[in-house]
């Protein structure tokens, strides 16, 4: 290339390059023909071709030397001129592509919509199958929990009663109450539950306990565990006292009991207390009927993991009698659609 | 008489010139400038052939001059050098300052007692 740039070589020279290094051997034969021209000369001032041969190389000096300073300037010089036409070429190249999308605009947007929508949904896709399926549950056997869906009192009972592949069922939903610590209150979101459901998910408090079978009993006196969020908080993370505190909760004095452990987040990162949900046949119809609630179960051990025997037991355990044609289909459907959909909603 | 087998600084600078000259007159290879020089200083000045070469490469760096292969008078291939603009302006530059640098040594020279 001409230093000054005003040629671009001939686009075959660079793949000259591929064939060959060509810098040692032009500096050769750019000295061999000035030599040769020297040696000519002076045959024709007359002297001999020995002679001729001798004085052209006293005359020229050092070949030697000469021809290693030419050459490792030569090949100085190359590098840097392929670098620089790289470059220049990259940005003919970043030229071409910006001149025929100036061209057609539609196809420019329609294939950069395009790129940004599959990037997009790809990266979308891929959250939800990392959060739903790749990541496990933060629960220990995480792999036996199933969620049946929404269910009323009845169908929780029926369940409970009759469906075997279960160790536990559960039920809960969630709420959103003034929480008072008697000197500032807010709305906070937590969640109903029945007292099975922190020992069926398997997760031990930090500190404290969680619900005891008596916590449910009617006239039990409140208590309430509460998030690791809300104990930083509210009470600054202090290691002593907390524990027994009252917190009003609707306007009812409720003990805190345990702190759950950081990170914990049933059912979702939201909620920060948690209150006992007591399920009786008696008030059923009245508690219970109104809406629907989560019903989540834990697999009995030597339970078969396999959706379709799964589904021959949840058939077999439930009698079309003892409850309703709801409820059964309801069982075989959650239990037949396997953990993944199960737990999003869990999780 | 400066001697032409110890190439100092004022040598090389010379040799810049002596080639620019040579190639005022169109592109030529390194044979053609090296025997225009001898022809033109009557072989006063005696260069090395070799350190042409070199001194060619330093204007090239400069883009003073460009080169190009081509087909010498003979029909060989021949690296041809060609001046640039800029070696045109260079040229003419220091031409001036070498004869307005010589015009003074030469009077300082010929001032009484003359010895030039």
């Amino acid at each position: 290339m001409t230093p000054q740039g005003a040629r671009r070589p001939p686009f075959w020279r660079r793949y000259l390059r591929l064939v060959r290094d060509d810098v040692r051997g032009d500096v050769d034969e750019e000295l061999a023909f000035h030599l040769d021209m020297r040696v000519e000369r002076n045959i024709a001032l007359g002297l001999s071709p020995d002679d001729a041969r001798r004085e052209a190389l006293a005359r020229f000096g050092d070949v030697r030397d000469v021809r290693d300073q030419l050459v490792s300037h030569d090949q100085r010089h190359a590098t840097k001129e392929r670098r620089a036409e790289y470059f220049g070429d990259l940005v003919h190249d970043l030229r071409f592509g910006a001149r025929s999308m100036r061209r057609s605009p539609g196809f420019a947007i329609a294939a950069i919509l395009t790129l940004a929508l599959g990037i997009g949904a790809n990266a979308a896709m891929f959250s939800v199958v990392n959060a739903v399926v790749l990541q496990p549950l933060p629960y220990p056997q995480a792999e036996r929990l199933v969620s049946l869906g929404m269910g009323s009192a009845g169908e929780y009972f029926a369940l409970r009663d009759r469906l075997h592949t279960l160790d536990a069922l559960a039920a809960w939903v969630s709420i959103t109450h003034p929480v008072d610590d008697g000197t500032s209150a807010e709305r906070l979101e937590g969640a109903a539950i029945t007292a099975n459901t922190l020992s069926l998910l398997g997760t031990r408090p930090a500190s404290g306990r969680t619900f005891t079978a008596a916590d449910e009993q009617p006239g039990a006196a409140p208590v309430v565990p509460i998030s690791h969020a809300l104990w930083q908080r509210k009470f600054g993370g202090a290691r002593a006292g907390v524990i027994g505190r009252l917190i009003a909760i609707e306007g009812v004095p409720c003990e805190i009991v345990g702190i759950m452990p950081e990170g914990f987040a049933f059912p979702n990162s939201a909620a920060e207390y948690w209150q006992p949900y007591p399920v009786r046949i008696a008030n059923a119809g009245i508690t219970w009927a109104v809406t629907d609630k989560h019903i989540i179960g834990r697999l009995a051990h030597g339970t078969v993991t396999s959706t379709r025997a799964r589904r021959g037991a949840s058939r077999a355990c439930i009698s079309p009698n003892a409850i309703g044609a709801n409820a059964r289909d309801r069982c075989a459907i959650a239990i037949d659609e396997s953990i993944r959909a199960v737990l999003s909603s869990v999780a | 008489m400066p001697s032409a087998r110890d190439p100092g600084d004022l040598l090389q600078g010379t040799l810049a010139i002596l080639i620019l000259k040579a190639l005022l007159l169109g592109p030529a290879h390194g044979y053609a400038i090296s025997r225009w020089i001898e022809d033109a200083t009557g072989d006063v000045l005696q260069i090395e052939d070799g350190s042409l070469y070199p001194a060619l490469r330093r204007l090239e760096d400069r883009k003073l001059v460009t080169s190009e292969w081509g087909t010498s008078e003979n029909n060989r291939r021949a690296k041809f050098y060609e001046l640039t603009p800029a070696g045109r302006r260079y040229l003419h530059a220091e031409a001036s300052i070498w004869i307005k640098y010589s015009k003074a040594v030469t009077r300082v020279l010929r001032t009484h007692p003359s010895i030039a």
